[in-house]
This record gives C-alpha cells, sequence and structure tokens, in this order.
C-alpha cells in the first residue's frame, strides 16, 4: 500500500467532482468515458484517482450489522410510535364517549352561569335573599313594592290630609 | 353558533331578571321589613279595606309630588312622636 499520511493527489480542478463520482461508479456512461480519456492523458487525476481508492475505504468502512439488530431497531420504534399515539390522544379519548352531548351542555351551562351572574354580580353572593312568603311577581314590581312600603302612610292618609287642612285654615285665620 | 343564538335570544330575559332583582335589593333594611309585614298583614285585610287602600293608592300617586313630600314628612314626625311617647 502506497503511505501519503492521507494527502490526496491534486486533481485537475473541473474533475474532481467527476472522479469522486467515477470511483463510486455514479457517474453516467459518457462521464466515465471522458473521465478515463482524461485519466490516460493526465497524471495527477490518475493518483487523484489511485488515492481515492486506496484511503476512502479506510475513512468509510461500512459496518456490516447483524439482522438482529434491525429487527430490534424497527421493533423499537414501532414501541415509540405507538406510546406517542397513545399519549398524544388520551384528551381525545376521555371526551370521545361525550363529543355528541358536551358542546350543547357546556353551552347551557355557560349560558346558566352568565345569568346567575349577570342576576346576582351587581351586589354580589352575600345579600339576603328574596323572602319566599312574597310573591316573584310582586318583588319584581316596583310599583307593588312602594304600595306595599307604603301601606301605614296610606292608611293614615285622611287623617294626615285633615290635620293639614286644619293647619293651614288655623295659619290663614292667624294671617287675617 | 347557535350557543351565540341562544345567548342572544336570552339576553332580554338576563336585563329583565337583573332589573327585577335589583327592585327588592335596592330597598333599604328597614323598607324590606316594612313591605313583608304589609304584604302579610294584606292577606288578612277584609276585602273592603283593601278596597279603601287600593282608592287612597290612586289618589296618592295622582297628588303633586310637593304635596306627597309635605304629607310624608308630617306622617314621619307623627311616627316619631309617637314612638317617643
Amino acid at each position: 500500500m502506497k503511505e501519503r499520511n492521507c494527502v490526496l493527489e491534486n486533481a485537475c480542478k473541473e474533475f474532481e467532482a467527476d472522479l469522486v463520482l467515477h470511483y463510486y461508479g455514479d457517474d453516467s456512461e459518457a462521464d466515465r468515458r471522458r473521465v478515463e480519456r482524461h485519466c490516460e492523458t493526465c497524471s495527477r487525476c490518475r493518483g487523484f484517482l489511485e488515492d481515492l481508492r486506496q484511503l476512502l475505504p479506510r475513512i468509510a468502512k461500512p459496518q456490516e450489522l447483524p439482522p438482529r439488530f434491525w429487527d430490534n431497531y424497527y421493533n423499537e420504534m414501532v414501541e415509540k410510535l405507538a406510546l406517542q399515539r397513545e399519549q398524544s390522544s388520551w384528551w381525545r379519548n376521555f371526551f370521545s364517549p361525550v363529543r355528541a352531548w358536551a358542546l350543547p351542555a357546556f353551552g347551557t351551562a355557560a349560558v346558566a352561569a352568565l345569568a346567575l351572574f349577570l342576576v346576582f354580580g351587581k351586589a354580589g353572593w352575600h345579600l339576603k335573599p328574596t323572602p319566599s312568603q312574597i310573591p316573584q311577581e310582586i318583588l319584581t314590581d316596583a310599583n307593588s313594592l312602594e304600595f306595599f312600603n307604603s301601606m301605614d302612610l296610606l292608611e293614615s292618609l285622611g287623617t294626615l290630609e285633615k290635620v293639614e287642612g286644619s293647619r293651614t285654615d288655623l295659619r290663614g285665620l292667624r294671617h287675617t | 353558533m347557535s350557543f351565540g343564538l341562544c345567548l342572544f335570544l336570552m339576553f332580554p330575559s338576563f336585563g329583565w331578571a337583573r332589573d327585577s332583582g335589583d327592585n327588592w335589593r335596592n330597598l333599604s333594611p328597614q323598607e324590606k321589613d316594612n313591605v313583608l309585614r304589609n304584604y302579610q298583614r294584606w292577606q288578612n285585610l277584609p276585602p273592603r279595606d283593601k278596597e279603601h287602600l287600593r282608592e287612597e293608592w290612586d289618589r296618592w300617586q295622582n297628588l303633586p309630588q310637593d304635596r306627597r313630600d309635605q304629607l310624608k314628612r308630617r306622617y314621619e314626625d307623627q311616627r316619631r312622636r309617637h314612638s317617643n311617647d
């Protein structure tokens, strides 16, 4: 074996790539002929090709792996993919049985929550609840509430007016 | 989309519910007690008295605001005087 301390012979620049392809046998028929013709007359390119033949097998020595390795590799990949698929879709599996009714149910719950918030939100939850002994139609009617709030006054209205009337009369008499 | 439509249709009722709750909530504790007491009293009133109170209520509502304020003040004065006695 020719020892050159792993230094390649300088080939012609325009042939370097073609020579590498020629070494691997990846060039076209026309290129192969062109490279061979060139090498007949160019000692540098011949030397370069020779160096490739000697050095490349040592640099990139293919490692033959036993079939068992590839079987294990395949099985491992299949297991990893299965695990990944399982982890990414756990939430889908969780929701899949309820998917048909989940949307309307959650929608209704959200609307109900919003309604409660709008009704009680302004004054908070600590408020005294409305009395159950009074019908809702009275509690919701400002006029009725005012009526029951003023009922004592209404009962005395006649008397109050009489008193007020007599006071006015007295004041009128004093002035005259 | 259906959720949005549902929300849109229910929105007026939310407003109504909130306003109606406000009527009661806006009353002071004393006014609430007053309403409760008078409502219970109203249940046991004879129809004649109920009719009389309805008439008085109509009359009260038709009084001018300054007259109502005047009578209210007079009523409060009398009530205070009675409670002091």
